[in-house]
């Protein structure tokens, strides 16, 4: 018998609670964690978001003013290693960590010290990240792909990079193994799987995926490292290995991967139509099964980012059919999204608007997408704007809009206070009219002919190159607004009721306390 | 979080058991982590069919994890508290992953006391006590049911009737 449980008298009732820093190196809690994600996230964004403002001011006029070839180079490489793990992924996480206990009613997650371990390898991670930009050499430079032969030019920074990018895929790999044993094993009795809120569902899928893959980039950055330093040559054509491999490695890993950062993105849309739509969710099933499609054939069509390196006829035809089919699984979210919203009584709080971006913006990168897949098209197509437009249609009004929406859904649900309705609205038009006037340029930059990843360019692109910087820099400084608005809900503002909005479905809006006497005797009520 | 609940109120014994949530039998848990491990593996054979057998190490790793943690989670969803409240006393045993500990308490001097958070977000601690002796209870509710046990355990200790959080509740 132990009394490690016994507590005496009123006064020391009370657990040791850190105060200060240390309750946040030490907290276990999965709202603390939540937090903390979501703020580092943010933190990355601005990191990652003023290397594109670097980048995209060096691409205002043709010729070089601002930064030499080398640091260019290095800032898509950052930019995008930086946005993708520092950014949206772990605000996902962090979204996960808020919202997945309490949309199932559980108390917390499944592993809390694991989760804070998770988080904190974060920040020494991004440090060893960024730290490379100052080594010999300064850091990586060859792209997030890191395709050998070039990554082996990398100077001092590439074995940082390698471990940086280890501690990433072990961060990554505790979060999804958290969620997945919380979802499964974390449920309140009666919340069957056909009933878990769609995010818990995606994010269920989402940390599938992750498991999935997330040992193959391991291997390949692995391989990499021995490659240069252990005389191996998986990857050296001198010494019988092959390059070619590691693309086929690095996208077997990297298409799951883009699809890891939109699925949980559908959750949350999902969540927020309904509510303000005032209807629920149409084709509830259809939704998680298409989820589980699209999940499912993101393994077999990694090699559509490779049809220009060669391979075999047939390797190609069942790549862009395999392909093109994900259309239908996503066709299927577009139409039931829609379908919810018809007729409904629909309201247009800042959530609403930046899910309904989403709807309509995430759907032009999809169609780029589907021109990408066509394999004579894309051998036009590849390594131009046009797949730069294409990635960061899905990647910034899809991923980044919806996590937005989420947090002003979830906001006054986290802080007790509601956000400045109109100063949500004005950070979302601009966001709109930043983003587009962005990227919307750059599909006919790349149909133009201009090559991504370069600092210079022919004059005849001068124009839409222009307006793609003055609209980087309306999106990027209009996030100022965003982290303005975040902070001034945490402060102070108008006390948010328990449910927030007028008919939001799921556990997490339930009223706190004090709960209803009966609660206690039943099961907990899942409707 | 669960709540067994035996209330046996004509023997004039109540019986409360809490147990926190646990969805996965170990049939489940073993297919889904079959599920899961089949996928990773026979990625990481196909690379290693190729020659590429740094993935293997990294799948099992991983998996490894992840069967330490499906074994973990529901290692602890076995943890139980149990409420007894009998005419003269109160036992409270608390079955955790590694201890096992019963209390009395005489019934009319018992209290229980929700005491919340130190920080904002934190749970609430739930205690039941008597004569400067206590334990807490329930540690692996949620905040709402733990609000709602209070108000139960509140109710059946009244009944008798007993101060609860220093009031008497009859009056
Ligand atoms: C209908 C769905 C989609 C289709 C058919 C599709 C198709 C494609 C194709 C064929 C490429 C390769 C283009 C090339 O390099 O020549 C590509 C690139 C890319 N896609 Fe998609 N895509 C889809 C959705 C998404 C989503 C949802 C995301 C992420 C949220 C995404 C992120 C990316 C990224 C990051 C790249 C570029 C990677 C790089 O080379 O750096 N795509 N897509
Ligand atoms: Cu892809």
């Amino acid at each position: 018998m132990s009394d490690t449980a016994t507590h005496t008298a009123d006064h020391d009732d009370h657990h040791d609670t850190p105060k200060g820093i240390m309750r946040w190196l030490t907290t276990t809690n999965h709202k603390d964690i939540g937090t903390l994600y979501l703020l580092f996230a943010l933190l990355m964004f601005f990191v990652g978001g003023s290397m594109a403002l670097i980048i995209r001011l060096e691409l205002f006029q043709p010729g070089l003013q601002y930064v030499n070839p080398e640091f260019f180079n290095q800032m898509t490489t950052m930019h995008a290693l930086i946005m993708i793990f520092g950014a949206v992924m772990p605000a996902f996480v962090g979204l996960a960590n808020w919202m997945i206990p309490l949309q199932i009613g559980a108390p917390d997650m499944a592993l809390p010290r694991m989760n804070n371990f998770s988080f904190w390898i974060l920040p020494f991670a991004f440090t060893l990240l960024l730290s490379t930009l100052f080594m010999p050499g300064g850091g990586p430079a060859g792209g997030w792909t890191l395709y050998p032969p070039l990554v082996q030019q990398t100077g001092d920074a590439l074995p940082f990079v390698i471990l940086a990018i280890h501690l990433m895929g072990i961060s990554s790999i505790m979060g999804a193994i958290n969620v997945i044993v919380t979802i499964m094993n974390m449920r309140a009795p009666g919340m069957t799987l056909l009933k878990m809120p769609l995010f818990v569902w995606t994010w269920l899928i989402t940390a599938y995926l992750l498991i999935a893959v997330m040992p193959v980039l391991a291997g390949a950055v692995t391989m990499l490292l021995t490659d240069q330093f252990f005389g191996t040559t998986f990857f050296h054509a001198a010494g019988g290995g092959d390059p070619v491999m590691f693309q086929h490695i690095f996208w077997f890993f990297g298409h799951p991967e883009v699809y890891i950062m939109i699925l949980p993105a559908f959750g949350i849309v999902s969540e927020i139509i309904p509510t303000f739509a005032r209807k629920p969710l149409f084709g509830y099933d259809a939704m998680v099964y298409a989820t589980a499609s699209i999940a499912f054939l993101s393994f077999i069509v990694w090699a559509h980012h490779m049809f220009t390196v060669g391979m075999p006829l047939a390797g190609q035809l069942f790549f862009m059919f395999a392909t093109m089919l994900i259309a239908v699984p996503t066709g299927v979210k577009v139409f039931n999204w829609t379908a919810t919203m018809w007729r409904g009584a629909m309201t247009f709080e800042t959530p609403m608007l930046f899910a309904l971006a989403f709807l309509f913006l995430f759907t032009i990168g999809g169609f780029s997408g589907l021109m990408l897949s066509i394999v004579p098209a894309d051998y036009q197509y590849h390594d131009s704007y046009f797949v730069v437009a294409h990635f960061h249609y899905v990647l910034v009004p899809g991923s980044v809009f919806a996590i937005m929406a989420g947090v002003y859904y979830w906001l006054p649900k986290w802080t007790g206070h509601m956000y400045d309705e109109t100063l949500g609205k004005i950070h979302f038009w601009l966001s709109v009219i930043g983003v587009n006037v962005t990227f919307f340029p750059q599909h006919f930059l790349g149909l133009a002919g201009m090559p991504r990843r370069i600092p210079d360019y022919a004059t005849q692109f001068t124009n839409f190159n222009m307006m793609s910087s003055i609209g980087a820099f309306i999106f990027g400084l209009s996030q100022l607004m965003f982290v303005y608005i975040i902070f001034k809900t945490i402060r102070g503002g108008a006390k948010a009721s328990a449910e927030v909005w007028e008919s939001p479905t799921g556990l997490e809006w339930t009223v706190p306390s004090p709960a209803p006497h009966h609660t206690f005797d039943e099961a907990p009520q899942v409707k | 979080m669960t709540y067994v609940l035996h209330d046996k109120r004509n023997l004039s014994v109540h019986r409360i058991e809490l147990s926190p949530n646990g969805s996965l039998t170990w049939q489940s848990a073993a297919i889904f982590f079959g599920s899961i491990a089949a996928a990773s593996l026979f990625i990481a054979l196909i690379f290693l069919a190729q020659g590429y057998w740094p993935v293997l190490p990294f799948a099992g790793l991983e998996l490894a994890l992840l069967g330490w943690a499906l074994w973990y989670s529901m290692r602890k969803s076995r943890q139980r508290d149990t409420i007894v409240l009998e005419d003269q006393r109160v036992v409270v045993e608390k079955h955790r992953m590694h201890s096992r500990q019963r209390m009395e308490f005489p019934r009319f001097w018992t209290q229980v006391r929700l005491e919340p958070a130190v920080h904002r977000h934190h749970p609430s601690r739930l205690l039941i006590r008597a004569h400067g002796r206590g334990c807490e209870i329930g540690d692996f509710l949620t905040d709402d049911e733990r609000e709602s046990l209070r108000l139960r355990l509140a109710e059946l200790l009244a009944a008798n009737p007993v101060l609860v959080d220093g009031k008497d509740t009859t009056l």
